[in-house]
C-alpha cells in the first residue's frame, strides 16, 4: 500500500467504503428477512400463553375500579374514553377492571354482581358462559401492538387463544366452587365498551326492550371470598 | 483529486438513492376492482381527498388480477408518482408490487385490505374485519336463537378480508352445536356469482334458516336467489360492507344485518398520510384497524350507505 500513489489510494479507499455501504444495505435486508421468518413461525397459542403468564400479571395493577368506570361513563364519557385503550380508529374502548361485590343473579352466560362501595348500587355482569369471544383482554392490556404482526389474522388468533385460557383456567374453576346468589366475589377482568350503546342507554338503565344495560366483564381472576 | 471525489460520490449514490419521486404532484389510486360499488366509493373518496390536498390523482383498476396490478405499478414507477393509495388484490400476491415501488422510492399506503408483511408499505389502514364479524356472529346467534342450518358464502380466497371475516364469524358461531353449516362456498365477492352459487345450494338444501355472506354484493346476490326460490321470508341474510342496497334492504326488513365499514374514512386517511409523508413526516403506524360497526333494524337510523349519519 505504501508504494501506491496517493490517487490510487483514494480510489481504493473510496471503493472499499462504497462496498461496505452496499454490504450494509444487504445485511439490513437479510435482517428483515430473518424477522419475517421469525414471524412466519409465529404460534398464537404460545403467544397467548406467554401473554397470560408473564405480560398480563404485570399490568393488572393498573386496573380501574369497575364502579369508577361506570360512574365516568354515565357522567363524563370523554374522561371515561381517556382511561381506556382504543384499537386504531374505533368507538369501542377496552379497560382492565377490578372490583368486588355480591352475586345478585346467575344464568348460563354470567353472573350479575352488585359492586361494593358503590353509592348507586352499580351492578356488573361477569361472563361465565361456556365460551368467550371478542378482544377485551388483548386490547385492554395495551401489550399487543397490531403493527408488530405481518398479518392481522395472527393478531386476531391471539384473542381466540386468550379466550380459551379464560374458559379453562378462570371460569371452569370458579363454577366448580358452586357459586350462589348472595355470595361475595372478587375479580380482575377486562371489558369493551361501545360509545353508542352507552350514549343511548347509560349503565344501569333499561333499554327499549326493558333489558338492563350492564357493564360486561371478561374475568381474568375470579374468586369467591 | 476532484475526479476521485466525483467517482466516490457516484459510487455511494449508486447504492440505493433514487431520484426523488416526492417532487411529483401525481398520486396513484390503485383499486382491486371497480366492478363493485363499495370499491367505487373507496376510489372516489381517495381521489377526491388527494385532489383537495393539491395532487393530480390518477385511478387504476386492477380488475382483481395481480398481473394487471403489477402492470399498474410498472406504470406508476416509470411515471415517478409521488405516492400510491393502494387497495391490494391479494394479501400475498400484491407484496412484490409494493416492494418494487418502495425500492423506487415511491411510498404505498394500503386502504381497507392488507398485504401480509409489515415492512414494505408505509402504513396500512384496514377494516377490522375480524372484530366486525365477531359482532355479526353474536347477532347471528341471537337472531337464530342458537340453532338451525346455514350457508356461508366466502369472498376471494386469496384476500385477507375473506379469512378474517370467516374466522371472526366462526369464533362465535362454532360454539353453538345446534347451529349447523350445510354449505360453504366461494362467490368471489361477486353478486352474480353469489346468486348462481346460492341457487345451486338451495337445490341441495332448501330448508336453510340463514346465509352469512362475506360482503354485501354477495348478500344481494344470495337475497335475489332466495326471492326467485320464494324463500326470502324464511331465510335470514347477513352481509358485510354497509353498501347502499343492503342498507335499504335492512330498512325494509329484508336483510337482517351487515357490518358497516367506512371506505370514505379509510380513503381520506390514506390520502392525508400520503400528503404528510410527501411533506416529510416519516413516523406512521404500520397497521391502523378501523372498526366495523354492526348495523341492523334496531340501529339503522344511525347509518346511511357507507357510513354513519352526520
Amino acid at each position: 500500500m505504501e508504494k501506491l500513489k496517493t490517487p490510487a489510494k483514494w480510489i481504493l479507499t473510496g471503493l472499499g467504503l462504497a462496498l461496505l455501504l452496499c454490504v450494509s444495505i444487504r445485511l439490513e435486508k437479510s435482517d428483515q428477512r430473518r424477522a419475517r421468518m421469525k414471524t412466519f413461525q409465529f404460534d398464537a397459542a404460545d403467544y397467548a400463553r406467554d401473554f397470560w403468564d408473564i405480560g398480563l400479571p404485570e399490568v393488572l395493577s393498573q386496573s380501574l375500579e369497575a364502579r369508577t368506570l361506570i360512574r365516568l361513563f354515565n357522567t363524563d364519557m370523554n374522561a371515561a374514553i381517556e382511561q381506556g385503550q382504543t384499537l386504531g380508529e374505533s368507538r369501542v374502548h377496552a379497560y382492565l377492571l377490578k372490583g368486588s361485590g355480591t352475586i345478585v343473579t346467575m344464568d348460563k352466560k354470567g353472573i350479575a354482581v352488585r359492586l361494593d362501595e358503590s353509592e348507586s348500587g352499580a351492578t356488573v355482569r361477569i361472563l361465565t358462559g361456556p365460551f368467550i369471544s371478542g378482544n377485551a383482554i388483548r386490547d385492554a392490556s395495551g401489550l399487543v401492538n397490531v403493527s408488530d404482526f405481518s398479518d392481522t389474522m395472527k393478531f386476531n388468533r391471539i384473542s381466540s387463544h386468550i379466550n380459551k385460557i379464560v374458559v379453562t383456567e378462570v371460569i371452569k374453576p370458579f363454577l366448580e366452587t358452586s357459586p350462589e346468589i348472595g355470595q361475595q366475589v372478587t375479580f380482575f377482568g377486562a371489558a369493551e365498551v361501545a360509545e353508542d350503546a352507552t350514549e343511548q342507554t347509560p349503565f344501569g338503565s333499561k333499554d327499549k326492550h326493558g333489558k338492563a344495560h350492564l357493564l360486561s366483564i371478561v374475568p381474568i381472576r375470579l374468586v369467591r371470598n | 483529486m476532484f475526479p476521485v471525489l466525483v467517482l466516490f460520490a457516484l459510487l455511494i449514490t449508486g447504492c440505493g438513492k433514487k431520484e426523488n419521486p416526492q417532487a411529483s404532484k401525481k398520486i396513484a389510486v390503485v383499486i382491486s376492482t371497480l366492478n363493485n360499488p363499495w370499491f367505487v366509493v373507496l376510489k372516489d373518496a381517495a381521489k377526491e381527498r388527494a385532489e383537495e390536498l393539491g395532487y393530480e390523482a390518477i385511478v387504476f383498476d386492477s380488475q382483481n388480477s395481480t398481473g394487471t396490478e403489477a402492470g399498474h405499478f410498472d406504470t406508476i414507477i416509470d411515471g415517478k408518482y409521488a405516492a400510491v393509495l393502494f387497495n391490494p388484490t391479494d394479501s400475498e400476491g400484491s407484496i412484490a408490487s409494493v416492494k418494487q415501488a418502495k425500492e423506487a422510492g415511491i411510498p404505498t399506503f394500503c386502504m381497507d385490505r392488507e398485504i401480509s408483511t409489515s415492512d414494505v408499505a408505509i402504513s396500512q389502514i384496514l377494516s377490522d374485519n375480524y372484530s366486525g364479524c365477531v359482532a355479526l356472529g353474536e347477532y347471528f346467534v341471537e337472531k337464530l336463537d342458537g340453532k338451525g342450518t346455514y350457508v356461508e358464502l366466502l369472498g376471494l380466497l386469496g384476500a385477507n378480508p375473506t379469512k378474517n371475516r370467516s374466522e371472526g364469524f366462526h369464533s362465535v358461531v362454532d360454539n353453538y352445536p345446534e347451529l349447523k353449516m350445510v354449505a360453504k362456498q366461494t362467490a368471489d365477492f361477486d353478486r352474480t356469482k353469489a346468486m348462481e352459487v346460492m341457487e345451486s345450494i338451495l337445490q341441495a338444501h332448501p330448508d336453510i334458516n340463514a346465509v352469512f355472506c362475506g360482503n354485501d354484493a354477495m348478500a344481494m346476490g344470495a337475497y335475489r336467489a332466495l326471492v326467485i326460490a320464494g324463500k326470502d321470508n324464511a331465510v335470514q341474510v347477513f352481509g358485510f360492507d354497509g353498501a347502499r342496497d343492503v342498507i335499504e334492504k335492512i330498512q325494509e326488513g329484508k336483510i337482517a344485518a351487515t357490518g358497516m365499514q367506512f371506505p370514505k374514512r379509510m380513503a381520506r386517511m390514506a390520502a392525508e398520510y400520503a400528503d404528510e409523508y410527501i411533506k416529510g413526516k416519516r413516523d406512521f403506524p404500520q397497521k391502523v384497524p378501523v372498526a366495523v360497526e354492526l348495523v341492523n333494524v334496531e340501529n339503522i337510523d344511525k347509518y346511511k350507505a357507507y357510513g354513519r349519519q352526520e
